[in-house]
């Protein structure tokens, strides 16, 4: 052992101490802070697809049905008990005794109020999957209310247990919110400053028998640095106890600190890229040729990709859906081996012998960019690489000004394939394929009650996307978080930390 | 300005002539020498990077990423540090060493061609402003007043933005920023050369104004004008550095040692040699091109040391 090493494990451990000193201190204030990458553009949850978004939602807002973090069961949330009437009407009885942040009362006219305003097109919440399946919802009396669906929708009780949080009769709309926002959740907010810190303090008539349980904590803090290296310098220097979305390679010399531990935990999420097969960011570009698609999909060096870069539990993935979603299946779908002299064949075939210049966006990690811009070189692509802030390229991308889009996508944690492949192939903002083929596949599938006829259409969809080769699925994601070891923490697989369950040891 | 004597003041046979004087003073002094010398064997290991650099500066292996340089071995046993990769791999698995070769290249390329585009630029302004005055001098005034009050890395970064990045924008962008130092300086130097004798006698003779400005005014205020070079070049290649990191300068994967320095940001805590490489290697060509500036300064007009 080097004298070097032994003096920099004394260093490390001087540094242990001193950054100890204030973890401490945190717990006598009984106040976590956190810190968060991404600048969410409206803390409503209908106004914003951001990751951070849903778990600020998650805190301050409730579900009427929570699903258990760990068994993916349903549990009475608002609602104590739901019932289909047929297949477009469900029936739910809702909790009493509830009460909002600012004291009033929840009620029947709560729900119908913030379901009817999202459901209304016009309104133009976000990701119109998540709410465009209800028609309307009406009171029956004070505590019950009847949910109309245009269509049969399965996966709705899924739905109404992620995105769809309950509102109180007074929510006007994003601004509003996004200033005041008023929930029935284990916590509430103090003080908000768009773009920069949320406070919470706990809620303490958080309604009795929730699935969520009372907040532990007191106060949450959540300041937002966009830079992961300025974050981690916050938590080796005691300024913050827990970070999300840490840098693998960091996770074993983070681990290796006295007063701090890592957690890496696999989610719902996944990488992939998306190709303008329908030329919006151009028409007749070269990515509008199959062949061409299908050279990218055999350049790219998944294995090595997911080995090396995401590290961990992470997997490579052939369908654009998490593999544990209902109807995603890519038994039949063609898989794409890394193969880079077929690619330049293909691209020969598609006339590209030469290969062409394109754009690669991505909002990630700049590494895991190159590394992709780094496989297309090696067959003659040349791909510019644009990072870019995620709520800026993710407007780009809904624009249709993204060539190539690496992105990634957590469906909501909701566990079913429409919340993935309908959301990104049924025509709207987000479809780079807009093939009507695809899509009446989907529409099939999203709106069946029979899971045998779900399963077959997503099966038939997931081939013909990837005959096609609309997307390049990457790899599932494993999130990496990095805290203080004085906190109780634990990581979940829908991705959504719960302030309210962690203590301090 | 009597470093360069004009050309009529024949030296007396017995004394040295001013270049062998200043060929003296350049080789005692240890600043220029240290600065050149660095700056020519970075200037070599440009020109020569294919025949220099270990490996190719694009293609890595992600198999063999982040290993770290040679000293890892001797001070902490990593037993991934070897020879194959004397400074390292980086997080793409591409070699350290070769990178910083190539990163040379785009540094100089920058630094020299952004210098010699704003001296252009700016001497020719200067020039004009310091012989003519009057109207000219005011609207050079004007220009270099408003040029000076453009923040530029602001604007770098608004252009870049605008028109997306290449070598080619951003020589020009910085070009076209830098000149105001050329102006002032020889504006100043100008209009002192102007009411000087020999450029009296050159007008009685009937001399026209290009020789006048070109033959008579240009060779004599040369000298200042080499110490601005080296800071504008030293301050171009720290720009260029600076929009790389901020990721709108060079594009990947360049070997931008800006750029370096943005892929090795995360690694700033448990791997400082990635970020420390670069900042070294920016560090010594800035030093080298500043000592350079400096010493040509002592050597070619001693009294103006300080």
């Amino acid at each position: 052992m080097g004298i070097v090493r032994r003096l920099g494990w004394v260093g490390m451990a001087v540094a242990a101490t001193l950054a100890a000193a204030p973890a401490h201190a945190q717990k006598a204030k009984d106040e976590l802070r956190v810190v968060w990458r991404n600048v969410i553009p409206n803390v409503d949850p209908y106004f914003n697809g951001l990751r951070d978004g849903v778990v600020f939602a998650h805190h301050v807002w409730d579900h009427l049905i929570e699903r258990d973090p760990d068994t993916f069961a349903y549990r009475p949330g608002l609602a104590t008990e739901w019932k289909w009437v047929d297949d477009t009407t469900l029936d739910l009885t809702l909790r009493q005794g509830v009460r909002f942040h600012d004291g009033s009362p929840f009620g029947a006219e709560d729900v119908v109020h913030t379901l009817n305003y999202i459901a209304r097109p016009e309104n133009k919440a976000l990701y119109q999957r998540n709410t465009n399946w209800i028609r309307n919802a009406e009171t029956v009396d004070a505590h019950k209310v009847r949910i109309h669906l245009h269509r049969p929708f399965p996966p709705a009780i899924e739905f109404l247990s992620l995105p769809i949080f309950i509102f109180s009769r007074s929510y006007t709309g994003p601004e509003e919110q996004n200033k005041r926002p008023i929930g029935t959740g284990p916590y509430r907010v103090a003080a908000i400053e768009p773009g920069k810190e949320y406070r919470f303090e706990r809620f303490a008539e958080h309604y009795e028998g929730s699935p969520k349980g009372k907040a532990r904590i007191g106060k949450v803090q959540v300041r937002i640095i966009t830079d992961a290296a300025t974050e981690l310098a916050e938590l080796l220097a005691g300024r913050a106890d827990l970070l999300w979305y840490v840098d693998a390679d960091q996770v074993p010399s983070i681990q290796r600190q006295r007063n701090l531990r890592t957690v890496s935990a696999e989610t719902m999420r996944i990488g992939y890229l998306v190709l303008d097969a329908a030329g919006r960011s151009g028409a007749d570009n070269p990515l509008t040729r199959q062949k061409v698609r299908q050279a990218i999909l055999h350049a790219i060096d998944r294995k090595s990709f997911v080995d090396n870069l995401v590290q961990g539990e992470a997997r490579v993935i052939h369908a654009p859906c998490f593999p544990t979603q209902l109807g995603c299946d890519d038994t039949s779908a063609p898989k794409y081996a890394f193969d880079p002299t077929k690619a330049k064949a293909l691209l020969a075939e598609a006339g590209f012998p030469n290969g062409f210049r394109t754009q690669l966006m991505a909002f990630r990690s700049r590494v895991w960019t190159e590394a992709i811009q780094a496989d297309l070189k090696a067959v003659g692509i040349d791909a510019e690489v644009n990072m870019l802030p995620v709520a800026t390229l993710i407007q780009r991308f809904q624009k249709g000004e993204t060539p190539i889009y690496q992105g990634d996508w957590g469906s909501f944690s909701v566990n079913d394939a429409s919340a993935i492949v309908s959301t990104f192939f049924k025509g709207g903002e987000d479809d780079y394929a807009r093939d009507r083929q695809v899509k009446e596949w989907l529409d099939i599938a999203d709106n069946s009650n029979d899971v045998a006829v779900r399963k077959a259409n997503y099966k038939k969809a997931i081939d013909r996307i990837m005959e096609q080769a609309y997307w390049v699925p990457l790899n599932t994601f494993v999130t990496n978080y990095a805290h203080t070891a004085e906190l109780d923490f634990r990581a979940y697989k829908d991705e959504i930390p719960r302030y309210f369950v962690y203590s301090w040891k | 300005m009597t470093a360069a004597q004009p050309t009529g003041a024949a030296p007396a046979p017995v004394a040295p002539g001013p270049r062998t004087l200043a060929w003296r003073r350049a080789r005692g002094h240890l600043g220029l020498m240290t600065g050149a010398g660095v700056l020519a064997l970075i200037l070599a290991m440009a020109l020569l990077a294919p025949l220099v650099a270990p490996h190719d500066p694009y293609t890595g292996s992600l198999a063999r990423r982040r290993i770290p340089p040679i000293w890892h071995a001797w001070l902490y046993d990593s037993p991934k540090a070897g020879w194959t990769y004397p400074l390292g791999t980086d997080r793409l698995g591409r070699d350290y060493l070769s990178r910083l070769i190539y990163g040379s290249r785009i540094s100089l390329v920058i630094g020299v061609s952004a210098m010699l585009i704003s001296g252009f630029i700016g001497s020719t302004l200067g020039l004009l402003a310091g012989y003519f005055g009057g109207k000219v001098d005011m609207i050079v005034n004007f220009f270099v007043t408003t040029r000076l009050s453009l923040p530029v890395v602001l604007v770098a970064l608004a252009v870049v933005a605008l028109t997306g990045s290449s070598l080619l924008v951003l020589v020009l962008v910085l070009g076209l920023l830098l000149w105001d130092r050329f102006a002032v300086v020889m504006r100043a130097a100008t209009q002192q050369a102007r009411s000087l004798d020999y450029v009296a006698a050159a007008e009685a003779i009937g001399c026209s104004t290009p020789y006048l400005l070109l033959r008579e005014v240009l060779p004599n205020v040369l000298n200042p004008l080499i110490v601005v070079a080296t800071i504008e070049m030293a301050n171009a290649i720290l720009l260029e550095a600076a929009l790389s990191f901020l990721g709108l300068g060079v594009r990947p994967p360049q070997p931008s040692w800006g750029l370096m320095l943005a892929e090795a940001k995360e690694e700033i805590f448990f791997n400082t040699w990635m970020i420390a490489l670069p900042g070294i290697a920016l560090f010594v060509l800035v030093l080298s091109i500043n000592l350079l500036g400096d010493g040509a300064r002592d050597v070619t007009a001693p009294e103006n040391r300080n």
